[in-house]
């Protein structure tokens, strides 16, 4: 968990873009010569697709070499980014920023993000989704303490000189260099064969995956891409309401930009929570079941947002956002165990991180799509409150297609399995 | 891991998210008095 609080800051990093376009203005962006939005967005997007290809190249290495080396390993990717993204907002070098925070940083995103998710199936054999809720749970609520860490940060070090940003870059690397190595140093893996003590009977044996498949051939399978597409789908349609939270929230109902911001935070708490308590929930429905839940409620929900817009249902409308954004890290915290069930534990780290490839062509397309539908229809004249109606039910029938998907996985055939001398 | 260690790393992850959680709290207090407040009138176009 503390690697994934300290990682899940990429979350909350769009409180820097705005400082980051006045870095020679200070006080405003100075035309011409300061980074614009648009340029600034790209450390984001960068640093995501990182995320997703590191995972998926070095999930095997992370295996390899276990949590610790992978967690030390993401601690100095990620930190060291961030102390050259300081340098390149010191000298005013976009290139270096995209370097440092984008593609460093992005690796470091990648290692932290799997490194601890097969190890603590281990602990749990009995809970997996339990584990994985716990895992991921900090990437979540890494936003919680990244964004307000940052805002107070560049608040300390703001000076007519300064927008304060470099000098946050630095401090932050080194209080996460501390936490991740904690983190690091804190991880065991079980002996192998281990199990809790409650967990002894056979029953509890029984529900543990007693197979193995690689992961060179799992991803050959089509319980590989079916799994694939379920989780893009999901993101896609959790990020059509993440990203665009305080907007929407403004142009649906009028509030100002403090309460938009503010109904974003909420959202995130909502994104944490969710991760843990649906994914250990998945323990007892089964995952196949847990995401027919994710998906059909989740399209139900977003068919009723409109509605609640129309009849001006504030809270109504808070609510049920709050439940579609839990379900949404539900689903990301439940795929690993979704995966140990399908491919056994013994790569499950490595088949995860290529999975991971999922979130990053989500996270390019999601935000693209809810941009461009919103834009053309305000640009068409439909009012501002209504303007997004027609994505919120395109993300429910983006989430009615991932359920199709999830109920076509079946058992993975068994001449995919490993031999049993194959599994070191 | 003895559980005294094991309390002090609990500790340690949960101090900075309950502060996370707090301030995002705080922040979002404004929603609900609007909410309340503005229950009955129309958005704005």
């Amino acid at each position: 968990m503390a690697v994934h609080l300290c990682i899940g800051e990429v979350y909350g990093f769009s409180v820097f873009n705005e400082p980051l376009t006045r870095i020679l203005g200070i006080t405003a962006p100075t035309a011409g010569a300061d980074w614009t939005i648009p340029q600034v967005g790209w450390i984001y997007s960068i640093a995501l697709v990182m995320l997703g290809l590191s995972a998926a190249v070095l999930g095997k290495w992370v295996e390899r070499r276990g949590p610790r080396c992978a967690m030390l390993a993401s601690a100095a990717c990620f930190c060291g980014g961030l102390l050259v993204s300081a340098l390149g907002v010191a000298v005013h070098q976009l290139w270096l920023v995209y370097l440092g925070y984008g593609f460093i940083g992005g690796i470091g995103l990648g290692l932290g993000y799997i490194a601890p998710v097969s190890t603590l199936m281990k602990w749990f054999p009995d809970r997996p989704g339990l584990a994985t809720g716990l895992a991921i749970m900090g990437f979540g609520g890494g936003a919680l303490i990244g964004a307000p860490l940052g805002q107070e940060l560049m608040g300390v070090f703001r000076s007519p000189a300064t927008t304060g940003v470099a000098e946050t870059f630095i401090v932050m690397a080194m209080v996460y260099a501390c936490f991740m190595v904690f983190g690091a140093a804190t991880v065991r893996v079980p002996a192998k064969g281990w199990r809790p003590e409650h967990a002894q009977t056979k029953d509890h044996v029984a529900t543990e995956a007693r197979f193995a498949v690689g992961v060179d051939r799992a991803w050959t399978t089509p319980q590989f891409w079916l799994l694939w597409c379920v989780l893009a789908l999901n993101v896609t349609a959790g990020i059509g309401i993440l990203g665009q939270a305080s907007l929407m929230c403004q142009d649906m109902f009028g509030v100002n930009a403090t309460v938009g911001a503010g109904f974003a935070g909420l959202l995130s708490i909502f994104n944490m929570g969710g991760r843990f308590l649906w994914s250990s929930l998945s323990d007892k429905t089964g995952r196949k079941a847990i995401y027919c839940v994710y998906f059909l409620t989740g399209a139900a929900l977003y068919a009723v947002l409109p509605w609640t817009q129309r009849t001006g249902q504030h809270t109504l409308f808070v609510g049920v956002t709050a439940l579609i954004i839990s379900m949404y890290g539900g689903g990301f915290a439940t795929i690993p165990a979704y995966l140990r069930d399908v491919f056994g534990t013994h790569q499950v780290g490595a088949i995860h991180g290529r999975l991971i490839t999922a979130w990053s062509f989500a996270a390019l397309v999601g935000p693209q799509l809810v941009n461009y539908l919103s834009t053309a229809r305000k640009a068409a004249g439909v009012p501002k409150s209504e303007a997004y109606h027609p994505t919120l039910y395109l993300m429910a029938g983006v989430l009615v297609i991932g359920c199709i998907c999830n109920l076509l996985i079946r058992p993975v055939d068994v001449r995919h399995h490993l031999k049993e001398g194959a599994v070191v | 891991m003895k559980p005294l260690r094991v309390a002090l790393a609990w500790l340690l992850v949960s101090l900075p998210l309950a502060w996370g959680v707090t301030r995002s709290v705080q922040k979002a207090l404004p929603l609900f008095q609007i909410s309340h407040t503005h229950s009955t009138t129309t958005p704005k176009p």
